[in-house]
């Protein structure tokens, strides 16, 4: 299937329906080269002071407001059973051990994941030469949208874990772009790799970023070279990734504290020099490997210190900065910003900065001590953060018990057809993850394995606007009506199911059969939404699911829970978390 | 409608499609206190109805092989195997100067040269120049030194300044938003200290549904967090208002066929069925990219290259199609230029680089020199750029000579107040930005002949601007008095008198019926005993 016809027809899709309206992206979702390049999403945006501004540990309430911020912040959306498991933890201390337990890597999704679709060069005959490369490159585009759908399984199905959540901040940290790599089964490895290292050490992860067959391909480490051939010198010193891994990835521009520079531009040459010859392997396993032949040998010069420095030197030294602290400081700001509040608050980021260095760079550390945090449980802090696309369609899909059909992580299958050229015409096996994944990224904004630029999404005010915001409410709006929209049968989104048992979603809430609907009405949006609604809003809901008469009790009528579902799922409050 | 009636109408429709009142909860207002210079501009400043189209080329684009310095030998040691060869490349070489040429895919842009509606400024750049692709744009949106880090970008503190109250607490149904860009999120670009001053949209939108919850208002001293829900019911009501507000007046077929790939043709073509549409929307901004060509250039390039030409020539043709080429100027940007020495594939980042501005208005020619490729003139290996050609001096030139044409002697303060100092805000320890010329000379001084600044006695832009039919024309009075309100031709005749009573003190509005008049410019005169303003309108039929 051809992505851009997909895309356009979902978009169409959804565009056609009454209640998504209007302001609807155009086909292609990786939006490289659309401005908000620069990650300002809102203009002099304040942090969040609150009482403590440290990591001083948090010694009040705890209760059902935090412990629903705290797995909120943690996960994916709040499933009423997970509520209830952590509930059943009891302590802050047991809930957050529970979340920073290290998880078994999830298996790979098939087996292609170990073989690089290459062209079959016994083939001689040229015009069926061609064809095959056409395949093999349908395939592989084909398995690079697949492995999306495939990660945002691990994040629906996700336990009491922090882990999907930190593997998608470092995807948006150490950034590479299918669109760029090209090869699907890197960007498998990549992504494992980053899931890997969620909460290990900070070092160890960089080397292994740097060493990554698809970092190395997006930012052309593998086109950084330097040979001597006939005694003649070709140095093709390619400086992107010297420069990213500096600004981007470990020191970021400027000295958090004075403000100076963290390094030269003659710094970034060097450490280009140094970090020549490193090639992605072109069989499993997939790592990088340095090829002597392709490496510059000379001495370099990088923060002042001459030596034939390669790869684990220079890292070493940028980690060195400083003592630490100006890595530590910029990769803190990151985890800060995706856990907590969207502007980084500098004396919480510092005091994780002190944590991480102490900690000789073990990031799990740190992470407890923030979700342990009294600046955490602050009401400044609860409910402050815009949803990612991420966020919202997995709590949507999460949250009201959304069911959809079983992933398959195969290749697709053949049709059995071929196209003018001669080329095999695949059928999708996920449609409905596929439908799903286009819409986060061509309408929403968040194209999984493929982020707009090297710096990631900018996230906060950046996810909600005029652009996206009708969508976001749209598809919240279909995904819990009664009868199903997506059931098969939607317009233009033939393939597309999931299904919404309104009365099953209700009945999560425990003795909702007899609960009033005042109860119910709190029940619910409490569960689902990080305020506590006022009167007018609870009211709304109130008189939504007592099916007209607010006086009243109510009877579970699937068409009526659905509209209070509905109701929730629409509220600004929603887009929060 | 009374919170009964909304329920049991949310109760019938689920959470329902209809359009209910926007006024729902503690929106907030943008306004803050208004100095005495932003009074005064923001009362004489508005008066142009000129547009500017800002395309930015994201990812840094490679001057040297879009300009191309062709016959300079060191360009072509410098790029053994990216260097373009007239012959070879069928490089279009610009006949009043012939050591510079634009690639073959640049055909669109080489004949709107040819046909004297583009500037082409050489050697743009900026003092100690950051070549980090964000730090880069952010100086660009910013308009700061390289050593100063603002939130705020150059277009929309200008706005900011020119319309302090935006937007209002009710957004009145029919706005337009100041400005506008086609993409993801709100560039930073449009921002001034009270937050954006446009709206971002991903296309033009063909329906609309606003919103029925009704909220509860905002704790006074909210949490942040409030703040945060505070900021989405103000996505959704500016999403309402504004979505609804294209769906009803857009013009929707092009007067000419645009590219048919590629992302930037439909955000051009977007642009232009809006500015006919007679939106006063001001600044677009559209985007185009990657340029971060460090490998792979030869093909990619030319590739982008000849998507914008293509795509800038046919938005040119059809903005002269619809009779309002006149209004409107296009400008290009991009975060820095490439290095002059290849690496192999493709070319590292860099610093200065050439730049367009497009448009019937604009004085033809290339301008600056040839870019300085000897080695003792480049810088650390990098392009120097030339003094004259610091990117806020073109800012300062498009500001001064068109977007603020006809706002009197307050520009330059103004222009300062945008580049140089506003506030506790200091943007550059530079204060005297230089008009470059890149303009001719406009209309609008003569035709905004309010003789002194009266407090209280304004004349707003008409809407919508084009008038196909009718139009609504807003003024206030400082005090009750005697008013006329006269549609004049250009040649100064007085052709209808809208208004021509006494009238209270405070706001008016009123609609005028343009269904008899031809296609051309006319003046709108309002005439009281305290002061004379004037300003423009189009009539397309």
């Amino acid at each position: 299937m051809d992505r851009r016809k997909f895309l356009v027809s979902s978009g169409a899709a959804i565009a056609g329906t009454a209640a998504l309206s209007p302001i609807i992206a155009r086909a292609g979702s990786s939006d490289r080269g659309i401005p908000g390049y620069t990650g300002v999403a809102g203009a002099n945006p304040q942090p969040l002071l609150t009482l403590s501004n440290d990591l001083s540990p948090y010694t009040g309430v705890w209760g059902d407001p935090q412990v629903r911020h705290l797995l909120r912040r943690s996960m994916f959306g709040l499933p009423y059973s997970q509520y209830q498991a952590a509930i059943a933890l009891g302590s802050m201390n047991a809930v957050v051990a529970k979340l920073l337990t290290p998880v078994t890597l999830p298996p790979e999704p098939g087996t292609w994941c170990d073989k690089l679709y290459q062209v079959d060069r016994t083939i001689t005959d040229p015009a069926k030469l061609a064809i095959d490369f056409n395949n093999k490159q349908r395939l592989n585009k084909f398995m690079e949208q697949s492995l999306q759908g495939w990660w945002f399984e691990q994040m629906r199905k996700e336990e009491l874990s922090i882990t999907e959540k930190m593997t998608l901040l470092w995807s948006n940290h150490f950034v590479t772009a299918f669109d760029s790599v090209k090869t699907s089964q890197y960007m498998y490895t990549y992504n494992q790799m980053l899931r890997k290292n969620a909460l290990g050490n900070m070092k160890t992860f960089v080397y292994e970023v740097a060493t990554d067959p698809a970092m190395l391909i997006f930012l052309n480490g593998n086109q950084n070279t330097y040979q001597v051939k006939n005694g003649k010198i070709i140095d093709n010193a390619n400086e992107n990734f010297a420069r990213e891994l500096m600004e981007l990835f470990t020191l970021g521009l400027t000295d958090p504290k004075t403000g100076a520079n963290n390094y030269t531009e003659t710094d970034i040459q060097q450490a280009a020099l140094a970090l020549t010859g490193w090639q992605p392997t072109q069989t499993a396993p997939f790592v990088g490997q340095l090829n002597p032949q392709l490496h510059n040998t000379n001495s370099k010069t990088f923060f002042g210190q001459s030596g034939n420095f390669g790869m684990q030197e220079i890292i070493d030294m940028i980690f060195a900065k400083n003592g630490g602290y100006n890595v530590a400081y910029f990769l803190c700001q990151k985890i800060y910003t995706a856990l907590v509040y969207w502007v980084p608050n500098k004396q919480v980021v510092d005091a994780m900065a002190l944590k991480l260095v102490a900690s000789n760079w073990e990031i799990k550390p740190v992470v407890d001590a923030l979700l342990k945090s009294a600046h955490f449980y602050d009401a400044n802090v609860i409910g402050s953060q815009l949803k990612s696309p991420a966020e919202l369609f997995c709590s949507l899909i999460r949250e009201f018990a959304i069911d959809l059909p079983t992933y398959d992580g195969g290749e697709p299958l053949d049709s059995g057809k071929t196209d003018s050229q001669g080329g095999t015409i695949y059928t999708d096996r996920n449609p409905t993850h596929s439908y799903l994944l286009l819409a986060m990224g061509g309408l929403l904004g968040q194209d999984l394995l493929n982020p707009p630029n090297v710096k990631g999404w900018a996230g906060g005010h950046s996810w909600v606007n005029t652009g996206t915001y009708v969508t976001r409410k749209g598809i919240a709006y279909l995904s819990v009506s009664f009868p199903n929209y997506f059931n098969g049968n939607a317009p233009r989104a033939k393939n597309v199911k999931l299904t919404f048992d309104p009365l099953y979603w209700v009945r999560l809430i425990p003795n909702a059969d007899k609960l009033t609907s005042a109860q119910m009405s709190t029940a619910l949006t409490d569960a689902y939404l990080p305020f506590h609604l006022g009167p007018i809003e609870g009211e709304t809901e109130r008189y939504v699911i007592s099916g007209g008469v607010p006086e009243v009790d109510y009877y579970l009528d699937p068409s009526k829970v659905a509209q209070s579902a509905q109701v929730i799922a629409t509220l600004p409050e929603f887009q929060l978390v | 409608m009374k919170r009964r009636d909304f329920l049991k109408f949310g109760a019938k429709a689920g959470i329902a499609t209809t359009a209910l009142p926007v006024m729902l909860g503690g929106f907030p207002l943008r306004v803050l206190g208004k100095s005495p210079l932003q009074q005064l501009l923001a009362t004489s400043a508005t008066a142009n109805d000129k547009i500017l189209v800002i395309v930015q080329l994201v990812g840094g684009n490679d001057g040297l092989n879009c300009v191309v310095p062709y016959t300079d030998p060191l360009y072509k040691q410098y790029r053994p195997s990216l260097g373009l060869d007239k012959t070879a490349n069928g490089l279009l070489v610009f006949s009043d100067h012939d050591t510079l040429a634009l690639p073959n895919e640049m055909d669109g842009m080489h004949s709107l040269y040819m046909s004297g509606k583009m500037a082409l400024m050489q050697n743009v750049g900026y003092p100690n120049p950051n070549l980090s692709h964000f730090r880069g744009t952010d100086i660009w949106n910013t308009a700061t030194d390289s050593g100063i880090y603002s939130n705020t970008g150059w277009v929309g503190r200008m706005l900011g300044i020119l319309n302090p109250d935006y937007p209002p607490a009710v957004i009145p149904k029919d706005s337009a938003p100041l400005a506008l860009q086609f993409g993801a999120s709100l560039s930073n670009l449009f921002f001034d200290q009270n937050g954006g001053t446009g709206i971002v949209i991903s296309q033009i939108p063909d329906s609309s549904s606003a919103s029925t919850h009704l909220y509860d208002a905002i704790p006074s001293n909210p949490t942040i967090a409030y703040q945060e829900l505070d900021y989405v019911r103000t996505i959704e009501k500016e999403t309402d208002v504004y979505s609804q507000s294209i769906v009803d007046r857009k013009v929707t077929t092009n007067k000419v066929t645009y590219p048919t790939t590629g992302k930037l043709a439909p955000q051009l073509s977007g642009v232009a069925q809006l500015i006919a549409s007679g939106f006063s929307t001001k600044i677009y901004l559209v985007s185009q990219g990657s340029y971060d060509t460090h490998s792979n250039q030869k093909t990619d390039q030319p590739a982008l290259l000849g998507e914008l030409s293509d795509c800038i020539k046919a938005f040119q043709d059809d903005l002269e199609a619809f009779g309002l080429a006149d209004r409107v100027a296009l400008m290009t940007y991009s975060e820095f230029g490439r290095r002059p020495v290849e690496n192999g594939s493709g070319t590292d980042h860099g610093t200065a680089a050439p730049h367009f501005v497009i448009g019937t208005q604009v004085i033809p020619g290339i301008r600056g020199h040839d870019p300085k490729l000897a080695t003792a003139d480049l810088l650390s290996g990098n392009l120097v750029f030339e003094a004259q050609h610091d990117f806020r001096n073109i800012y300062a030139s498009v500001m001064y000579e068109w977007l603020l044409d006809g706002a009197g002697a307050d520009k330059d303060a103004l222009i300062n107040s945008v580049l140089t100092a506003s506030g506790s805000s200091t943007y550059s320890s530079t204060s005297s930005w230089i008009k470059l010329g890149i303009f001719k000379a406009q209309s609008n001084d003569a035709v905004n002949d309010q003789s002194a600044f009266v407090p209280g006695l304004m004349l707003m832009e008409n809407y919508p601007n084009p008038v196909s039919s009718q139009t609504t024309i807003e003024y206030s009075l400082p005090a009750t008095m005697a008013v006329e309100l006269g549609i004049f031709n250009t040649t100064g005749i007085e052709l209808e008198r809208v208004v021509d009573t006494r009238q209270d003190v405070g706001n008016h509005r009123v609609t005028f019926q343009a269904s008899n008049l031809p296609s051309g410019t006319y003046i709108y005169r309002l005439k009281t005993a305290s002061g004379v303003i004037a300003k423009r309108m189009v009539v397309v039929k």
